[in-house]
């Protein structure tokens, strides 16, 4: 469904800097594909290019059997959808979520907006109540469904997810994460999840890349993530320091 | 362990327009020579109680506690000049994102230096090489190069290292840490937890670590509190949080995803009313 | 909040609005909007020197609109018996130089402050938002291009600009206001641009790109929207000034031409006779005073509700 052949991106004179070092990978339809590192790898840098958000880049990249472009037609983002990170700032405080959730539905010339609007809104857990209030009258979890709802509401078949619970309590990410199961399940999406968090990366993904300093190290599957098998340095790393502090590991972290 | 914070029936309230909010009500612990986790998510109370404990509470925030009692002072009763004596200098202070706490235009190390107290400020060179040996302390690598730079050109972990420098400069007996390590990355996480270690134990100190994370107070803290709607619904030691009792503690713990989990969905946090008014 | 025990027959209306507009549960666009309308009046009127701005503004409206009314006998009945006659019962306000009746000239008066106020104001705030909003959005050559103009008309005190413009085209309340609003428009488009590069690279801004939103759609719904309440506040707090340029051009001959009474160009009137007759001036440069104040006072309250950063 998607594949990326060497993607770099620079960024800084003359593009000296990659934020993203000749990446490749592919995500086969209906799977969802995790990207795990910490700040700065360019896995955040990665996800925008591929939603058309930044188009300073070289390389390749098919998504549904169509080679993209820098510049992406209207029909390729009514495909390919993206949640952000924080809930607090993906929404415009002065929209209406009735308001949010028309504006897509009207710049892609959708039928029974009303309908589409209603049922989205059911189906992320936001009765009918919701309809018409503002983002600073709804909580942290409830924009979040918002966001999932705006991005679905398109019927995308590809969705990216940029840290979609990492703003988020723990007892509301519960909600959000089986949300999204329930979703990508029900609508078959084919889901890229970014996020530093490699619990929630092995719950909710089926094969997961290691990603430091722009470039993919790793490529496994969540029960290889979670077995014994051979791991980059850098993986065994990450395993250890999300597994709670330890003195004795903690100390022979490299500085 | 002798206790060296003793608070009893802590409450802080907000008077607004419409209503009382309570944002802590009623919680008691003690604090000795240990490390407390005081865990809890958004409008638990976590963060109110700390600034309470330093008196440093909004001012709309009305403080009020049968006892709240460090090393003998009665930090309530106290006047603000009673109370400088304290912040900074007996109990300090750690915040959660150095880019915020720290100074933008001073440099660093002048910045650490202005943490020692007045009455043990020595020459410039003097002040300079107990920097210098704080941020040796704090396993800075090279820190006469450290000691020039302004905060915007320090990473994140170090950002936090130089906190932690400048807040055990005046030799605290007591460091509350306010979600200390939640902006950095993981293995810098590790880092940084693992010099505040060292640190507490060599100096003995006490400390109160605050935080969302369930996780991490399991496996660093020596006792934990949790903190659910302005109270402390359970309060044990570290190694038995996994075998904990009440229901928002086990929700919680629950609701977390761990590694290799094949759950196939979580199980949500129901909240009971009842655990507010219990 | 205590329920009104009035009649019975008015009792259910008011609350029946009331509880409209603090509803929990809106059903419908227009009762959210109106709950965010009614909320910020609220916190509005809760401002005694505002509410003190915004009734001396009200009353100039309704003095500016029942002018007629008030002063039937026009501004420009001229006698030159009565002429600089002291307040009297006659006279409110006493008679100018030409013997006409100070009070009614003030009250037509407010009707062409009013006028170059509120045009002004009509023509600066689209310009400046567009020309701002654009700049912020499109950065680039697009940005230094609108910003250079810019400059140029910022760099130009107001005064001295509107003065030329107005000697080239000739003295006339239609010129002066086209010169005033030159001189205004450019501190907006300023403010748009500032505000605009603040939350360009939101995650709000780029959920609606990726929705395929033209950019013109992100600039009129996602942008403008947020850059509005500065702009109001702005635009209402430099009314002072736009009133006292005006004021500046009638007192130099300038501004709105005989007979048309006009604040400035009266105050200028009354300069010979401030030892006898000083009302001549003195009502009108009071008038300009509280006009200008009530402006200012009315947009420190609007600031501080409609500051975004408070909203959230």
């Amino acid at each position: 469904m998607i594949r990326v052949r060497n993607l770099r991106v620079g960024f800084g004179v003359k593009g000296a800097m990659r934020a993203v070092d000749n990446v490749s990978f592919h995500v086969d339809e209906e799977e969802t594909f995790g990207l795990v590192g910490e700040s700065g790898c360019g896995k955040s840098t990665l996800l925008r290019v591929l939603c058309g958000l930044n188009r300073n880049w070289d390389g390749e990249i098919t998504i549904a059997g169509e080679v993209m472009r820098p510049e992406r037609s209207r029909a390729f983002f009514k495909s390919v959808q993206m949640v952000f990170q924080d809930p607090y700032g993906s929404l415009h405080p002065r929209h209406s979520v009735n308001a949010m959730l028309s504006e897509p539905l009207a710049i892609h010339r959708m039928d029974r907006a009303d309908a589409r609007i209603s049922e989205m809104l059911e189906q992320v857990g936001l009765g009918p109540a919701f309809r018409y209030r503002y983002p600073h009258q709804l909580s942290g979890g409830q924009r979040q469904r918002l966001a999932i709802a705006r991005a679905l509401i398109l019927e995308p078949k590809v969705l990216l997810l940029d840290e979609p619970t990492s703003a988020l309590d723990v007892s509301v990410q519960a909600e959000i994460l089986n949300l999204l199961k329930e979703i990508r399940e029900i609508r078959r999406l084919t889901c890229i999840l970014v996020s530093h968090d490699l619990a929630v990366i092995s719950y909710m993904c089926g094969r997961i890349g290691v990603m430091n300093s722009g470039k993919i190290l790793e490529e496994l599957s969540a029960a290889q993530l979670t077995g014994s098998a051979a791991h980059h340095p850098y993986t065994v790393q990450l395993l250890s320091a999300s597994r709670g502090y330890d003195h004795a590991l903690a100390k022979e972290l490299p500085d | 362990m002798s206790a060296q914070l003793l608070v009893e029936d802590l409450r802080v309230r907000f008077h607004t327009q419409q209503r009382v909010v309570e944002a802590v009500r009623g919680i008691s612990f003690t604090v000795g020579r240990e490390k407390v986790g005081i865990v809890g998510e958004s409008g638990s109370g976590k963060s109110m109680t700390a600034r309470a404990i330093l008196r440093l509470s909004p001012p709309q925030a009305r403080v009020s506690a049968k006892t709240l009692r460090f090393q003998g002072i009665d930090l309530l009763a106290s006047s603000e000049r009673q109370m400088l004596a304290v912040r900074g200098r007996r109990i300090s202070m750690i915040m959660q994102d150095p880019k915020f706490a720290l100074d933008p235009v001073m440099r660093v190390g002048d910045q650490i230096a202005e943490a020692i107290p007045g009455e043990r400020r020595g020459s410039r060179a003097e002040d300079r090489e107990r920097v210098l040996a704080m941020l040796d302390a704090v396993q800075i690598r090279n820190p006469a190069r450290v000691f020039d730079l302004y905060p915007h050109e320090v990473s994140g972990g170090m950002g936090q290292r130089i906190m932690i420098a400048m807040m055990l400069m005046p030799e605290p007996s007591l460091l509350i840490a306010d979600e200390p390590t939640s902006a950095l990355d993981v293995t810098v996480r590790m880092r940084v937890l693992a010099i505040l270690d060292e640190l507490a134990a060599q100096r003995d100190l006490g400390l109160i670590f605050i935080t969302h994370d369930l996780n991490l107070v399991a496996t660093f803290c020596d006792r934990v509190l949790i903190m659910y709607a302005g109270r402390i619904v359970e309060e044990c030691t570290a190694r038995e949080l996994a075998h904990a009792q009440h229901p928002y503690t086990r929700g919680l713990l629950a609701s977390l995803p761990r590694l290799g989990d094949t759950r196939a969905r979580l199980p949500v946090l129901r909240r009971d009313p009842e655990w507010i008014s219990a | 909040m205590t329920a009104l025990q009035g009649p019975d027959r008015t009792r259910p209306i008011n609350a029946g609005l009331r509880d409209w507009l603090t509803a929990d549960v809106t059903t419908s666009p227009w009762q959210a909007r109106a709950q965010r309308v009614y909320l910020g009046w609220r916190r509005l009127s809760s401002n005694r020197l505002t509410m003190f701005g915004l009734a001396v503004l009200l009353v100039l409206v309704v003095v500016a609109a029942l002018a007629p009314v008030i002063a039937p006998e026009g501004y420009d009945a001229q006698s030159l018996n009565g002429r600089l006659a002291a307040p009297s019962a006659a006279h409110w306000l006493g008679t100018d130089d030409l013997g006409r009746d100070v009070f009614a000239r003030m009250v037509y008066g407010a009707r062409v402050t009013l006028m170059i106020a509120c045009l002004v104001a009509a023509i600066v705030a689209p310009i400046g938002l567009l020309v701002g909003t654009v700049a912020g959005y499109f950065g680039g050559w697009v940005d230094t291009l609108l910003m250079r103009i810019n400059d140029v008309f910022l760099s130009f005190p107001s005064l001295i600009l509107a003065l030329g413009f107005v000697a080239a085209l000739g003295p006339g309340i239609r010129n002066a206001i086209i010169a005033i609003a030159l001189t205004a428009w450019p501190p907006i488009a300023r403010l748009a641009r500032a505000e605009t590069l603040t939350f360009r690279n939101a995650d709000y801004i780029a959920a609606v790109r990726i929705q395929g939103a033209s950019a013109l759609r992100i600039i009129l719904r996602h942008v403008v929207p947020m850059c509005l309440p500065s702009v109001v506040v702005r635009i209402t707090l430099n009314m002072a000034g736009i009133i006292i340029t005006a004021a500046g051009l009638g007192f130099l001959g300038l501004g709105a031409q005989p007979p048309q009474p006009e604040w400035g160009s009266m105050l200028s009137a009354g300069r010979a006779h401030l030892s006898g007759a000083w009302w001549i001036s003195a009502v009108p440069g009071i008038a300009i005073l509280l006009t200008s104040l009530a402006f200012n006072l009315l947009g420190d309250g609007l600031r501080d509700v409609l500051d975004p950063r408070s909203d959230t």
